[in-house]
């Protein structure tokens, strides 16, 4: 542990600090509010610091502060975050099914343009459109490259549910994705 | 391998997080399987679409500040009273005379310290008043509890958020003196339990005058307000 408040905050500042725009980043995506991301932010930087003997010296910092965001998030700022589309997590399911059967159909050719020519505008939308823990698994890991290891324990859950729900959220991001293209015309 | 085994395993293909073998084994069969393939691409090109295509966004510099002045630019005044723990555990010494200066920044003219209040126990059981203590001397202490950051929020307008931090107790005494607790179990359950406040207590301990410190030993409740 560190030998003073002083050594404490060098390597605070050196460990923690280098982090806030990745977790503002992050927050802004959980919350699709401007407020409440600068908010949860700071309170994540607050705990942090107040715990700051907790963080293991040598693990990752950027995990540990995203383990916090993430709590807080789920403590404080959830409930009374406006989702774009609140789907039930089970109601989901059937969904995904769909779109497995429809729109990987074999015989339907799948055209690498809808890539390419995608704007961020609408990745923006189709992930504002995913349900929660799809989205959150799928900042952690396409945004943040995060290992599964480490967006299991962030989440507090197994690494085959990391998996799971990153194969539904990919899959979802690619149905919204495929309409949009459709519906301008690519 | 299957195509129902080879889908199961797409994701982790597309993370890289299959061992070397399963993902030379996925290569062969995605050569060959259209279906699988199709959706290894559309797994693929959702993960581009985030990881590339999407822009980062930057906190606004006042929030940087405001955290930076919140954490690591906390002024030791602030520290003093509120989190100044680890001074005090892991050099006594530095943490006291850094206290004591702060004391005595921290003077105004009307809150000139009045030793009076201070009655060292005696170990007649006759209690008497003496006008100096020094540090570490053992002596009891009556007053009111109250949040310490709430009671300096309210009287003096300082800047301390209780609703993030939580209630800390600390003991006013009718001289207007705000006395702390060191961290010890016993000044847990003094000052950890909310329901505590605005209690009358007796604190019978060692008592550091110059960092307004008490390291409790017994506590007596006088009385209740509410
Ligand atoms: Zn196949
Ligand atoms: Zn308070």
């Amino acid at each position: 542990m560190w030998e003073s408040s002083e050594e404490k905050k060098e390597a605070f500042k050196v460990e923690a600090l280098a982090h806030i725009d990745t977790l503002y980043n992050a927050a802004l995506k959980f919350t699709y509010n401007r407020d409440d991301a600068s908010d949860l932010v700071q309170e994540t930087y607050f705990k942090a610091y107040k715990f700051f003997g907790n963080f293991e010296p040598g693990t990752s910092c950027k995990a540990w502060l995203f383990k916090i965001l993430k709590n807080t998030f789920i403590n404080k700022y959830r409930r009374k975050v406006r989702q774009p589309e609140q789907v039930d997590f089970d109601a989901v399911e059937p969904y995904v099914d769909l779109i497995r059967d429809k729109t990987l159909d074999p015989g339907e050719s799948l055209d690498e343009d809808i890539f390419k020519s995608h704007m961020s505008d609408d990745v923006k939308t189709a992930l504002a459109r995913l349900p929660e823990e799809f989205r959150m698994v799928l900042v952690l890991s396409d945004i943040e490259g995060f290992s599964y290891k480490e967006i299991s324990d962030i989440m507090d859950c197994p690494i085959g549910t990391v998996r799971s729900r990153l194969s539904r959220g990919r899959k979802l991001m690619y149905k919204y994705l495929l309409k949009y293209a459709k519906a301008e015309g690519y | 391998m299957k195509c129902s085994v080879v889908k199961d395993l797409l994701t982790a293909y597309v993370d890289s997080e299959l061992s070397d073998e399963s993902q030379a084994q996925i290569d062969t069969h995605l050569e060959e399987c259209d279906s699988c393939r199709k959706e290894m691409q559309a797994q693929m090109g959702v993960h581009r679409l985030l990881s590339e295509k999407l822009e980062r966004v930057k906190a606004d510099p006042e929030l940087k500040q405001q955290i930076i002045k919140k954490t690591v630019g906390q002024s030791k005044a602030k520290q003093f009273w509120f989190v100044r723990k680890l001074q005090f555990e892991l050099r006594p010494v530095t943490g006291f005379a850094i206290a004591a200066l702060l004391v005595i920044t921290f003077l105004t003219k009307d809150m000139i310290l009045d030793r009076q209040s201070i009655i060292p126990v005696n170990p007649t059981g006759i209690s008497t008043q003496i006008p100096v203590v020094s540090d570490g001397m053992e002596a009891s202490i009556t007053g009111k509890l109250v949040c310490v950051g709430c009671y300096l929020k309210n009287k003096y307008g300082a800047h301390h958020d209780c609703k993030l931090h939580g209630h800390k107790l600390g003991l006013v005494t009718s001289d207007g003196n705000i006395w702390s607790f060191t961290d010890t179990k016993l000044a847990d359950l003094v000052c950890g339990d909310m329901e505590m406040e605005g209690k009358t207590i007796k604190l019978d301990g060692n008592v550091f005058y110059t960092a307004h410190f008490i390291d409790i030993k017994n506590y007596t409740v006088m009385e209740g307000n509410e």
